[in-house]
């Protein structure tokens, strides 16, 4: 999987680092002075690293804690995300982490206990309000988890505060560490979702929605809280079928009496991120779609972004209540 | 296309052999070229080699997504020679600027950092490979391709118990070419990821179907390509419709309604 390793020189000696190459043998170790130097460089074709990509274990030194762009959230009174890893094992071609950065290398910071120690500190400035800490933004939570064991290191140590919550976002089915602990009140395990043939099309490298399910089932029936994001909405010809076949799965298996939350988000990329895309897959049908600019981000026609959410929203309002919906207004 | 970067003429006389290349013109650099292969000898040091990569690109190199290749023969302070080496890491010594030549390709040979001095080396303060071309070489071609279509490779010619006094032009001629099979290797793995990229660019007909009916400026040169790819896409099978907007004469108009058409077109995913 992994064939080359890049070390900074500054966590040569720390023990996660000699964890997680010990898992990969056989790959090449190189070291560098900052991860920069690789994974900022011009000159980097993202479409080709993507096909095997490289790992660099590397330090943080700020920013572990951000407050969430607006419009993303299930509702509470402030949002912030955190990232021990940057770029994703999954392939989707929506993903705005193509568009952002130049490198498809797997970043992995190796400090979590920085992590953790921002969380309380952004908790304390928070004083009482309900906050919220998204994980899965710049990767996804748990797809390699098996590698890092950040999760588990969070699980351990998140703040048991009723004000503390905490959203793991992921497609992964490595749910086997939470399987194993007991589920924690302050979190929601949310996954992500699209129709099947959407997920075959655009979600390369994921693990197929019939496998999400089952995995999103079995944390379910163990006491976990569990999220459904349906974000981004693709349009397509039938859209409709797609979106009321997915729906009608989904709910005839999870139970909506302790279902935490749903969330519906339109396809939103920065322009930038579009353009760089598009470089790199050309031909690809997404991209090829009708999409429009307006105020530096690019989406679906205005009419067909509002077609495919209201649709989208009415079939959910059948199946749960209103007070669990989160639909995302991006830039609204 | 693939270029070849070697310092000597040694380095290069089995490449030409092996490749079958034929010098061309007369120019500061020589330059022998094949089908898919252009190699140019650049003489020693990491100033020359990064001319003769300019060089190269100035006078040949018109695609995005060329390739870039320094062989040649390095020391090291332990490994045999005629050993063949990739590098993973190069290092300009003087400046100790870094580049990180990205391998997506099961490599022919063991990896390592090589290390590009100004002066021979005649003692290997570490492990790792020296040479005088390589961090000349790969700055300028990072200018021109991508890290992962640019790569060093070295055949080890010295070391510590058999040092660069002994090493004669006929015996680097035979180190060369003993490694001949993994050149072959390390280009077919360039030539298959170069290719990945190549089959997705517009082609030129479809845009010259278009040019010579409308007077384009740049910027509608730029927006017929994207909606000729997204045609292409989304109806790979259909013809150019270049015939329905035969009625139209501004080029504006012209663009519009062939976007409209695409937009028409059904988008599946199945």
């Amino acid at each position: 999987m992994i064939s080359t390793i890049y070390i900074e020189k500054e966590v040569l000696d720390h023990p996660r680092v000699a964890a997680i190459s010990q898992r990969f043998p056989g790959a090449r170790r190189v070291i560098c002075d900052r991860y920069g130097e690789i994974f900022n460089r011009k000159a980097q074709n993202f479409r080709l690293q993507k096909q095997r990509p490289a790992l660099i274990l590397a330090k943080k030194y700020k920013h572990f804690v951000l407050p969430a762009p607006d419009g993303y959230g299930v509702g509470g009174r402030q949002n912030f995300y955190f990232s021990h890893m940057l770029n994703c094992i999954y392939d989707c071609r929506y993903c705005f982490l193509q568009g952002m950065y130049r490198s498809a290398h797997y970043v992995v910071f190796v400090n979590y206990e920085s992590f953790d120690e921002a969380i309380r500190a952004t908790l304390e400035d928070a004083v009482q309000k309900q906050t919220w800490f998204f994980s899965g933004y710049d990767c996804d939570s748990l797809a390699l988890e098996p590698v890092t064991g950040f999760m588990d290191h969070v699980l351990g140590s998140f703040p048991r505060l009723s004000n503390a919550w905490l959203e793991l976002r992921t497609k992964s089915t490595q749910v086997r560490l939470l399987a194993e602990r007991q589920p924690l009140e302050n979190c929601v395990v949310a996954f992500s979702l699209s129709p099947e043939n959407i997920a075959a099309g655009l979600e390369h490298k994921a693990p197929s929605i019939a496998r999400r399910l089952a995995a999103m089932v079995k944390l379910q029936r163990q006491g976990w809280k569990i999220g459904l994001r349906f974000d981004p909405l693709i349009f397509h010809q039938g859209y409709e079928q797609s979106y009321s076949r997915l729906f009608a799965s989904i709910f005839s298996r999870i139970d909506v009496s302790t279902l935490h939350s749903v969330s519906l988000g339109p396809f939103r990329l920065p322009e930038g991120f579009f353009r760089t895309i598009v470089r790199l897959y050309p031909r690809e049908r997404l991209l090829a779609g009708p999409m429009e600019e307006h105020s530096g981000m690019v989406s679906y026609r205005r009419n067909i972004e509002t077609a495919m959410t209201e649709f989208c929203a009415d079939q959910l309002s059948r199946y749960i209540p209103s007070d669990i919906f989160f639909p995302c207004n991006y830039g609204e | 296309m693939i270029y070849v970067v070697a310092a000597l003429r040694c380095e290069a006389k089995p490449l030409i052999a092996h490749y079958q290349l034929k010098g061309v013109g007369k120019g500061p650099f020589p330059v022998y070229e094949g089908e898919d292969i252009c190699l140019v000898v650049s003489g020693v040091g990491k100033v020359a080699a990064a001319a003769a990569t300019g060089y190269m690109q100035g006078m040949r190199g018109d695609a995005e997504f060329d390739a870039w290749l320094n062989i040649g023969v390095a020391g090291h302070r332990t490994r045999s020679v005629g050993e063949g080496v990739l590098a993973h890491k190069v290092v300009d010594e003087a400046c100790a600027q870094r580049w990180y030549p990205t391998i997506l390709f099961d490599s022919p040979s063991p990896t390592e950092t090589l290390i590009t001095v100004d002066q021979p080396q005649t003692v290997y303060p570490e492990c790792f490979l020296y040479d005088m071309e390589g961090a000349g070489f790969f700055g300028s071609a990072v200018r021109f391709s991508t890290t992962e279509l640019i790569h060093c490779f070295k055949i080890i010619s010295d070391n510590e118990s058999s040092p660069a006094e002994w090493v004669s032009e006929k015996h680097v001629v035979g180190l060369i070419e003993k490694r001949l099979g993994d050149i072959d290797g390390l280009i077919d793995a360039l030539t298959v990821l170069q290719s990945q990229l190549q089959s997705e660019v517009a082609g030129q007909d479809d845009m010259a179907t278009f040019a010579g009916r409308w007077r384009l400026t740049v910027y509608q040169r730029h927006r017929l390509r994207r909606l000729l790819q997204r045609w292409r896409t989304l109806a790979p099978d259909g013809t150019i419709p270049v015939n329905d907007f035969h009625h139209i004469r501004a080029t504006q108009e012209m663009l519009d309604a062939f976007q409209r058409k695409i937009e028409a077109l059904p988008i599946r995913f199945d």
